[in-house]
């Protein structure tokens, strides 16, 4: 049996190119599996060197020109996830924008050898947990209730702890659903 | 409320629990820590949004239409596509796990090669494309002939072939339909009788009364969905009284569970039984026209004392059963199936088909594909019909698909469209009514053209390798040396051939005999076209990226021919994809084909339609044959190529993972067998071992056994199991650990499947008082109604729940420990009235009792009761006490005795949690699709309409038996059901007060 589990990562491994990026970046797919068992697997996927080899600044994006949080994560009002934006979003600008600095000459170097960067995950909620950005936004929930004045924040860091009690208290608050299968699934 | 009281049960287990619960934190992760974001935006593709694409499935040859849902760029579940005419919106059992196949450890995921050393080696596709090229280069510099042996490719590759070959130089016709499971012996009965070489179709839902000679529609004859819907429609709907279903053979199959009526007879004696139908049909109906004046005389032996001692059946209950089929207008006659069929297969078929000739059936309820029927005899059928077929003309591209009048665009190959297309990516798709389907021209006429009239079979193939004319054989998903001897002399003639190439999903049996192994898509990654049958053309999609290094086999060929400069004739708009973009309308694509409706068309009896010189009845062999049955999990009557198939226990027996021996309670006692004895089955042909199954409703001269797991039994004669005679059965010795998940085959007297007469209801149940609060329902009673009068046991919502919930395959040992993990599972009661047996059977589930007695023993708020009826269980919430499961009057729930392994992490449910060690799970009638649908509504600032949420067993339900809803809605179906005279609770003495209703089985007349 073990060996089955084996040949199951091989598989992953094997599905590299488009299957294992459409993997990575799908918030919680791969992490349908045993929590156990999936947590780091997917580094083998990943170029370790890769993981944050830029550094994107939200204060100058946000805060200093005052971009949007759903400029670039489109898929917040439409989905579960909210989404990063794909290295074509980011070279739209810079294209044109800061070319001379390193941090977007690194991006620029990805994007023509059709790479992406790969970030840390700040974010994220258990395998056990279904939570849809779509629903909340509908409920007028503003982003920096669970992830804090981001526009202000070199480095993202986490805010709030995301616990069962942080997501009952505003259910509470607001009358929303506090059945436990509204969350778990 | 007094402090003490205050800290209640939650606060004490989280003082009680607190140390634990630090360590149990440790467990839990989280998700990966790393996100990729996506180079290019895919096109319309939202993470985390299911995406819908329509194909067809291609597990067996029938060709239903599926409807993927993709999640990411994973196909995760099939669901049936409502506009397929042939799946009407189901799957069988074996379609709904075929998607464990793609992600499958076991999928071949790169081409191998030979070496000189004789090993097969990993190699590169530049590689192995250059080998295959070699290899057909030097068969036509030999002048030797290139010869395809393919599965039913009734479409644009099955066309290729033959292009391919003509462009090659070769004869287009060197292309052999492998279909092991085809009923040929129909076929050719159908060719004596009527001059149709094909395979008849059935129309069950206008039936009164349906005969079966061992037919098995579910099992086998090549389209189980149809099958299983074919016996529902035969019950009552509406206005409809119910048809009566008469089953006769040698074993009581999983179809045959089905019939009012099933007459056990003596193997080999059907032929007696079929003729003697004749004879008595003659006297009671009118003479259909051009019945051979000789008829009558020839038939006259076969008087109902003659029938009676030949078949074992009483003589006046072969009158009454010719009366029954007489008076039914129309009846129907179906087979002979495969456990009926022996040596007299043919001449059996030409009984059957005499018999409905005479009864009046022709062109009502039996009739043929019109393209099958020569233009001379085509009385074009009156009505539209979507009856009960059977897997068309066999599906060779050979077997040509006569271009229709207004498909009239000349073009050489079938036609395709722009890259895939996805329906709205929401489950509650508007359909297209049906009838407003534009035509466009799809060019199928093209195939015509290059395919041969008549097509090689497979013992000219062997024949010709014999005598060393065949340069290089290409397989094509056809694996004939899997099937024990059945195709032995193939096997041998394969050592004649310089270079055998194998386009193949797994490196199975023939594959290891390749000198390359093409690794070939999965078809949910790749196109074709399908012309099914008259008025079905189906277009199968690729619903995902491929997941691992193949190469469509079209692509192969057609880079082939490229390289080898033969290209003339073949599509030159560059690969399969291409080709098939730049054709097809992407308005077909998004229906997942071009249907319309077409009868059934009307054969006309031969001259001669039966021979009977020289024959008497009476001449069934006295000895006990082996019956080898064909399995409704096993549809290419191969066994152990996919583990959720093997898991999921036979309906009937309820064994899984391995293959029995049915004996009957009384040989059994004689012989001094017991259920588990090792028994070796051997005849001419070969042995087999197998363990004994003690089972009552075998006949005592019979030993049954299924297909897929006795193949050492078939002899090189190409027919997979049915009759065989001659066998010995011997006690080894040995012992072997049956894994059965019954344990028992009776009820034990607690009334759980329950019967009524045609016209009867219930005696209403007692209202018991209750101690629970009766006041805790909210404004929702979600609700299932089990109508075990159209359940027919075929095990499709057992695999679907499988899938959906991403429940885990715990294999044999664990099994027999009784931890299978199934969630729905069908049960089974073997019974006896006067002497016949008879099987009941019942879908249980986690009946979400209002009163439930699980919710009041969770020391951990585990399962808790939703005020929409639900008994919901939070899985990161168990401690795994098992309290729940001990209290559970229905087995509803099952525990993880261990962190089961899944065979990969790419085929998981994201929207369902995969459970770990030491927790508790069951059905929630898919609450994710119930919270799914809700959200749905919610966004769209409306309320929840009736029929939205389907969970997956009833979105797979072939037969209809399956209503989900709302039951405080009172005008919804399920409602309406449950207030219906047949509507029950099982164990309703205990008050549980279930939100699953059953509605009882409607009893028909019996024979008299």
């Amino acid at each position: 049996m073990s060996s089955a589990r084996k040949m199951g990562w091989a598989l992953v491994a094997g599905g590299l190119g488009l299957a294992a990026l459409v993997l990575a970046v799908a918030f919680g797919a791969a992490s349908a599996r045993a929590s156990t068992k999936i947590a780091g697997a997917p580094a083998k996927i990943a170029d370790p060197s890769a993981v944050d080899a830029i550094h994107f600044d939200h204060t100058i994006h946000v805060g200093k020109y005052g971009m949007q949080c759903l400029d670039c994560h489109v898929y917040a009002t439409e989905s579960t996830v909210a989404g990063l934006p794909p290295v074509a979003k980011c070279m739209g600008c810079h294209k044109f924008v800061d070319k001379e600095k390193p941090g977007v000459q690194a991006l620029a170097t990805l994007w023509r050898e059709g790479k992406a960067p790969v970030w840390q995950r700040v974010y994220s909620v258990p395998d056990y947990v279904y939570f849809s950005h779509e629903v909340h936004l509908a409920a007028k929930v503003q982003c920096q209730s669970c992830h804090g004045d981001v526009g202000s924040m070199h480095t993202v860091r986490r805010v709030t702890s995301l616990s069962m009690g942080f997501c009952l208290r505003c259910h509470e608050a607001r009358h929303a659903p506090v059945a436990c299968i509204a969350c778990h699934k | 409320m007094s402090d003490a009281k205050k800290l209640g049960r939650r606060k004490f287990l989280g003082v009680g629990l607190g140390a634990s619960a630090v360590g149990l934190a440790s467990c839990s992760k989280g998700l990966p820590r790393l996100i990729v974001p996506q180079v290019k935006p895919s096109d319309g593709e939202i993470p985390g949004k299911a995406r819908f694409y329509r194909s067809v499935c291609r597990a067996c040859p029938a060709g239903c239409g599926l409807t993927a849902r993709v999640r990411e760029g994973r196909a995760i579940k099939l669901e049936g596509s409502p506009l397929n005419p042939i799946g009407q919106g189901a799957l069988c059992a074996t379609g709904q796990a075929t998607i464990e196949e793609l992600y499958s450890p076991n999928r071949l995921g790169h081409p191998m090669l030979r070496s000189p050393g004789g090993g097969l080696y990993q190699a590169k596709w530049p590689a192995a494309q250059k080998a295959f090229e070699a290899g057909i280069k030097a068969a036509l510099d030999q002048k030797k002939q290139v010869v395809f042996v393919t599965r039913p490719e009734p479409g644009f590759v099955g066309s290729l072939f033959g292009l391919w070959l003509t462009a090659l130089g070769q004869d287009p016709a060197q292309v052999v339909t492998f279909d092991p499971m085809a009923p040929d012996w129909l076929k050719a009965a159908a060719q004596k009788t009527f001059g149709v070489n094909a395979l008849p179709r059935y129309d069950l839902s206008r039936a009164k009364l349906v005969l079966s000679f061992g037919a098995d529609l579910m099992e086998d004859l090549g389209s189980p969905v149809e099958g299983s819907r074919g016996l529902s429609n035969l019950r009552r709907r509406g206005n409809r009284r119910n048809g009566r279903f008469i089953y006769v053979g040698p074993r009581l199959s999983l179809t045959a569970t089905q019939a009012d009526t099933y007459l056990s007879l003596r193997p080999g004696s059907e032929l007696d039984l079929a003729l003697g139908l004749c004879r008595q049909m003659l006297s009671l109906r009118p003479h259909p026209e051009g019945l051979p004046d000789g008829l009558a005389a020839a038939l006259a032996p076969w008087n109902s004392q003659a029938v009676a001692a030949s078949t074992g059946l009483d003589a006046g209950r072969i009158k009454s059963l010719a009366r029954s089929i007489a008076s039914a207008r129309p009846s129907l006659v179906v087979g002979p199936g495969r456990s009926s069929v022996g040596e007299d297969a043919v001449q059996l078929g030409q009984a059957i088909y005499l018999l409905n000739a005479l009864a009046g059936n022709l062109g009502s309820t039996f009739g043929f594909d019109a393209a099958d029927v020569p233009a001379s005899q085509a009385a074009a059928g009156a009505r539209p019909s979507t009856a009960l077929g059977m897997s068309g003309n066999g599906g060779s591209n050979a077997a040509a698909v006569n271009g229709n009048a207004d498909h009239a665009k000349a073009q050489p190959v079938v036609a395709m469209a722009p890259s895939s297309q996805p329906l709205i990516p929401n489950g509650s798709t508007p359909l297209i009514p049906n009838g407003s389907t534009p035509l466009i021209p799809s060019a199928v006429e093209g195939r015509a053209a290059p395919a041969p009239k008549t097509a090689l079979t497979l013992a000219e193939l062997v024949r010709r390798a014999e005598a060393g004319d065949i340069g290089a054989l290409i397989f094509h998903h056809a694996d004939p040396l899997a099937y024990g001897d059945a195709f032995a002399s193939l096997g041998k003639a394969l050592d004649r051939i310089p270079f055998i190439a194998s386009f193949t999903n797994r490196l199975d049996a023939t594959a290891q005999h390749s000198h390359a192994v093409l690794a070939d898509h999965h078809f949910l990654e790749t196109w074709d076209q399908l012309a099914l049958r008259t008025g079905v053309e189906a277009i199968q999609q690729p619903v995902m990226i491929p997941l691992l290094a193949t190469k469509a086999a079209a692509d192969v060929l057609l880079d082939a021919a490229q390289n080898l400069n033969l290209t003339n004739g073949l599509p030159n708009d560059g690969s399969l994809s291409d080709h098939m973009q730049a054709v097809l309308h992407s308005r077909d694509i998004q229906k997942g084909g071009i249907f319309k409706t077409a009868a059934l068309a009307t054969p006309v009896l031969a001259a001669n339609p039966i021979d009977l010189t020289n024959q008497k009845p009476g001449t069934a062999s006295d000895t006990s044959p082996v019956v080898l049955f064909p399995s409704v999990r096993h549809l290419n009557g191969l066994a152990g190529t996919n583990p959720l198939l093997e898991e999921i226990p036979d309906t009937v027996t309820s064994a899984s993972w391995s293959g029995w021996v049915e004996v009957n309670p009384a040989t059994a006692k004689r012989r001094g067998i017991e259920t588990g004895d090792v028994l070796e089955l051997s005849t001419a042909a070969g042995s087999v071992e197998l363990a004994a199954l003690v089972f009552p409703p075998a006949r005592e001269d019979v030993f049954a056994a299924p297909l897929p797991y006795a193949t050492g039994l078939l002899a090189d004669n190409g027919r997979l199991g049915g009759r065989i005679e001659n066998a010995t059965v011997t006690k080894t010795g040995k012992r072997f650990d049956l894994v059965l998940a019954a344990g028992s085959f009776s009820d034990q007297h607690r009334g759980l499947v329950r019967e009524v007469g045609e016209n009867e209801t219930l005696p209403k149940a007692k209202s018991l008082p209750t101690l629970y609060p009766t006041d805790r329902q909210g404004k929702r009673r979600w609700s299932l109604a089990v109508d075990l009068d159209k359940c027919n046991g075929c095990g499709a919502c057992v695999a679907a729940c499988y899938v959906e919930n991403n429940i885990a395959i715990v294999g044999a040992d664990q099994m027999r420990l009784g931890r299978s993990m199934e969630w729905l599972r069908i049960e089974r009661y073997v019974e006896a009235k006067d002497g016949a047996p008879s099987v009941k059977l019942l879908p249980v589930m986690c009946q979400q009792c209002s009163d439930a007695p699980c919710e009041p023993v969770c020391p951990a708020y585990a399962t808790y009761h939703t005020d929409e009826g639900l008994n919901a269980q939070v899985y990161n919430r168990c401690v795994g006490t098992r309290f729940c499961g001990n209290n559970c009057p229905y087995v509803a729930r099952r525990f993880n005795w261990y962190t089961w392994p899944h065979e990969s992490a790419l085929a998981m449910n994201p929207d369902v949690t995969v459970r770990s060690r030491g927790v508790m799970e069951k059905c929630t009638f898919c609450v994710q699709r119930i919270r799914g649908a809700e959200e749905q509504a919610k966004m769209e600032k409306r309320p929840l309409k009736e029929g939205e949420v389907v969970p997956a067993c009833v979105g797979t339900c072939s037969a209809g038996a399956l209503v989900f809803g709302d039951l405080m809605d009172e005008n919804s179906e399920v409602a309406q059901l449950s207030r219906s005279g047949r509507a029950y609770h099982i164990l309703e003495d205990l008050n549980t007060r279930p939100g699953v209703t059953y509605l009882a089985r409607r009893q028909n007349e019996e024979l008299e």
